[in-house]
């Protein structure tokens, strides 16, 4: 098994956000970004390690939804930030790092 | 980036070092403008010839200036007023030849009375109140050092009527070597500085800053145009104080030469920075607190924010919920997040925000890259970085590519190009070895025109909010007194605990001391007369100026007060002409200023009293009939023979409130004028004038004033020791003239006894004593 660690960002106001992987699903009730870290909050899920998921944000009071294909092993780390209204989400190999 | 985790570099580095990188005095960049390390600090720098900053310090003109004048009281006079007050019949013995007989009759007092007129306009009782400038004035002249804005600006604190801060862009005008520019943004009361355009001259020193002046003209736009002039204060735009403690587990960095490592920018300073000098360069002034504590914890023991707050409030000195200048920075191992977290500045949640930063030093800042040849400069130079831009969140800055959210103090671009603190330098276009080989070292224009310009509290830490805007009455206070410091000293003061029964008449003690070390001239009368100013507001409403019934015109009567001297004086201040100030339940504040001598002014601390609420109904239904003219004036005049519907008032109070201190006095005003004979103005049928004596009632005199001074302790709270000493004087007076030389050394004495143990002056008890 292996971790996928998905890192809310910038752009949420008190959001309800639902994260899900695999068939592991994990919701966020208050989703509120803290601008001095640009960070909100922290989602770690537990995936099969074999082949990539489908890691899916959704942010259902906005409507807003977007997913990413992840491989746990090469890169677990799936950054999530709301931008001009739309939902991004990038995964990448190394951990972001906030300051 | 990925970051490596391998930690050997940064050991290997310390060990090279000879130790841990501890907080430690290190050695000491070049002085700057705003420099304000202490000595210890101050060392050669480890590498030569450090950049000086054109122009050099000694020629700088950048830093605050203060308007030489900051309190103004009204140089015009007040005009007297024309009281209109219904002139009732006395009923007189009427003499053979029906003389005696009177319609109406003056009001015996120092005012003339005119009769009321059929058909006469009613004309204006009270004149319009004329505020006194209590306000100061800075200029912040921004226009050379180091990393210049071209930027002047102000703040005009007014402590009633509001506040401004404006800035203006400028330039130099060659023909005339004045800074000149349009105002283009204005927070607070508008009307404070409605001109267009400021136009500024700097001249005097070079050499010596207290000689530099500044005169600035404001013109165009809706006001007139003024030229203000102002005095060279200081060289720094803001003054901080950090105080740094540091967990057991973990290491400080509060120090790095940027030219340790290779990759630095060529603008970047030469010499050791410290988290202070870093900032004082920039025109921020930092002193230390505290004394750079350890805080014991278990090895390993990783940080939340909540714990971070607790510790904040137990080991930094400076802790208060409330807004002040000063940061409090925590070097901690790791935060519960993890290694991905460098540093934050946690202190978002309560009132008083942006208050408390934190670093990690087990996180990603302190490990270097693979491959890095420099490990031990690098991870330094990431912990020096971190703790200025959390350090930097606390003066409210917000990162440099999220400008543009939250609410800004004026619209802002996203900077993510920024080379500054407030700037990821992993996120730099080119990433952070780009970042480093252009980093001078400092903020971007718009972040120090923030700094350096903004209206205070927005930067304040423990003031605005975080993110908002990246405390009002006290902060004008505070900096207004701060610019009338002198040799003197005014207090208005109660001698009791500040809070009113309803209906009590509130009398308040000035006091003018001398609190320096040599001899100062005042007038004599500078507590009585058109330099006294007295404000007085309700919270929630605005303040009024206590205007006093009585002016006093006199000649210049100079006084010397010795050292520790006080001169001292009593005033009614429920009432003036302006109407009943202190009269409905609540919270009042009074401030009292008086111009001792032309051009400075001295400020009393704010007194704050309480009214209470009715105790019952019969309070309240006096109210209506308390709060008049007429019994204001008697009030303020210790009684009067003539007003009869503010003496049935009065009697009211004393019949129906025996035991309240609005009846100590009643009874005292209305016992005064028959302890002796007193003349009274009537006019005859014919409407002429004549002066008449009323003779005293000394028995009735005796029983109120006795009943006024029964309980001398009451009554020496409610009228205050000066009226209480004199109410005793008068009354010993009449128990002399009817003979009661017992009743009268016993008076002396015990009220010469309270009064010394209530702390009244020794010189004044024994004259009482001996009277």
């Amino acid at each position: 098994m292996g971790d996928i660690h998905v890192y809310l960002e910038n752009g949420f106001d008190h959001d309800r956000v639902t994260v899900t992987a695999g068939n592991e699903q994990h919701t966020e009730p208050d989703v509120n970004t803290r601008y001095q870290l640009g960070l909100a909050s922290v989602v770690e899920l537990e995936v099969p390690d074999a082949a990539p998921v489908v890691v899916r944000v959704a942010v259902p009071k906005r409507r807003l939804t977007a997913e990413a294909k992840v491989d746990a092993k090469a890169t677990p780390y799936v950054r999530v930030n709301i931008n001009g209204g739309s939902l991004d989400l990038q995964p990448q190999a190394a951990p972001p790092m906030f300051a | 980036m990925s970051i490596d985790t391998r930690q050997e570099a940064e050991v290997r580095f310390r060990a090279e070092r000879s130790g841990t990188v501890e907080v430690s005095p290190v050695p000491d960049p070049v002085a700057d403008a705003y420099d304000g390390t202490s000595s210890d600090e101050h060392a050669a720098a480890r590498l030569p010839v450090p950049t000086i900053p054109f122009p050099p310090l000694l020629l700088r003109r950048s830093g605050i200036y203060r308007l030489d004048r900051p309190v103004v009281l009204p140089p015009t006079p007040v005009p007297i007023p024309v009281p209109h007050i219904p002139i009732p019949p006395i009923d007189r013995p009427v003499g053979p030849n029906g003389e005696g007989q009177m319609e109406t009759s003056g009001n015996g007092a120092e005012a003339h009375v005119e009769p009321e007129q059929d058909g006469a306009a009613a004309s204006p009782l009270i004149p319009p109140p004329i505020t006194p400038l209590f306000g100061t004035e800075e200029l912040r002249v921004d226009i050379d050092g180091v990393k210049p804005t071209m930027t002047v600006s102000g703040t005009i604190t007014r402590l009633f009527g509001g506040r401004l801060t404006w800035i203006a862009r400028v330039k130099k005008d060659p023909a005339t070597g004045a800074w000149t520019g349009r105002i283009s943004y204005r927070d607070g009361t508008t009307a404070l500085r409605p001109q267009a355009t400021v136009s500024v001259k700097l001249t005097g020193g070079p050499f010596l800053p207290l000689n530099r002046k500044a005169t600035a003209t404001f013109s165009g736009g809706t006001g007139s145009a003024v030229t203000l002039a102002y005095s060279f204060e200081k060289a720094a735009f803001r003054e901080v104080a950090f105080e740094y403690d540091t967990v057991s587990d973990a290491t400080a960095v509060t120090s790095h030469n940027p030219a340790s490592h290779p990759n630095h920018a060529p603008a970047a300073p030469g010499s050791t920075l410290t988290l202070q000098s870093a900032y004082a360069r920039l025109g921020i002034q930092v002193t230390k607190t505290g004394g750079d504590s350890v805080i014991p914890v278990p090895a390993g023991t990783a940080w939340s924010d909540l714990e971070m707050h607790d510790a904040m409030q137990a080991h930094w000195s400076r802790w208060a919920d409330a807004p002040q200048w000063a940061v409090w920075v925590l070097f901690a191992r790791l935060h519960d997040m993890g290694t991905g977290l460098g540093g934050i500045m946690f202190d978002d949640i309560g009132t008083a925000q942006r208050q408390g930063t934190s670093i990690f030093s087990n996180s990603f800042i302190s490990q270097a890259p693979g491959g890095e040849a420099n490990p031990g400069p690098w991870v330094e130079r990431m912990k020096f970085w971190t703790a200025m831009h959390e350090i930097g969140h606390a003066f409210n800055l917000a990162h440099s590519w999220q400008k543009s959210l939250g609410t800004s103090w004026v619209p802002l671009a996203d900077e993510p190009a920024a080379l500054s603190y407030m700037n990821y330098p992993y996120n730099y276009p080119g990433g952070l070895d780009a970042f480093f080989a252009a980093f001078d070292y400092g903020f971007s224009p718009d972040e120090l025109l923030f700094l350096r310009h903004a209206p205070e509290r927005y930067v304040k830490m423990g003031a605005e909010p975080w993110f908002s805007k990246h405390g009002f009455e006290q902060e004008a206070f505070e900096q207004l007194r701060a610019a009338v410091t002198g040799p003197l000293e005014l207090e208005v003061r109660v001698n009791r605990e500040p809070r009113f029964e309803f209906l009590e008449p509130v009398v308040a003690e000035l006091r003018l001391k001398n609190v320096s070390t040599t001899p100062t001239v005042v007038d004599a009368n500078v507590l009585q007369g058109d330099g006294l100013a007295i404000m007085v507001a309700r919270d929630g409403d605005e303040a009024k100026r206590w205007l006093p019934f009585a002016r006093y015109c006199t000649s210049p009567a100079p006084r010397v007060l010795q050292p520790g001297e006080a001169m001292y004086s009593s005033i009614f201040l429920s009432a003036g002409t302006g109407g009943w100030l202190v009269s409905d339940p609540g919270t009042y504040t009074v401030y009292a200023a008086t111009e001792a001598e032309p051009g400075a002014a001295v400020l009393s601390k704010p007194l704050r009293i309480v009214v209470d609420r009715a105790a019952g109904s019969d309070a309240e239904r006096l109210a209506g009939d308390m709060f008049t003219k007429e019994v204001a004036h008697s009030l303020a005049f210790g009684g009067s023979r003539v007003l009869i519907g503010a003496n049935e008032t009065l009697q009211q109070v004393a019949e129906q409130l025996p035991e309240s201190r609005a009846a100590v006095h009643a009874n005292a005003v209305l016992g005064a004028p028959m302890a002796t004979d007193g003349k009274v103005l009537v006019v005859n049928d014919d409407g002429n004038e004549r002066v008449e004596v009323v003779a005293a009632s000394p028995d009735e005199a005796r029983r109120l004033l006795a009943a006024s001074l029964g309980d001398f302790d009451r009554a020496a709270d409610a009228l205050g020791h000066i009226a209480v000493t004199e109410q005793t004087r008068r009354l010993a007076a009449v128990m002399e003239d009817a003979g009661d030389t017992s009743a009268r050394t016993d008076l002396l004495s015990t009220s010469a006894d309270a009064l010394a143990r209530r702390g009244v002056l020794p010189g004044v008890v024994e004259a009482l004593r001996q009277q």
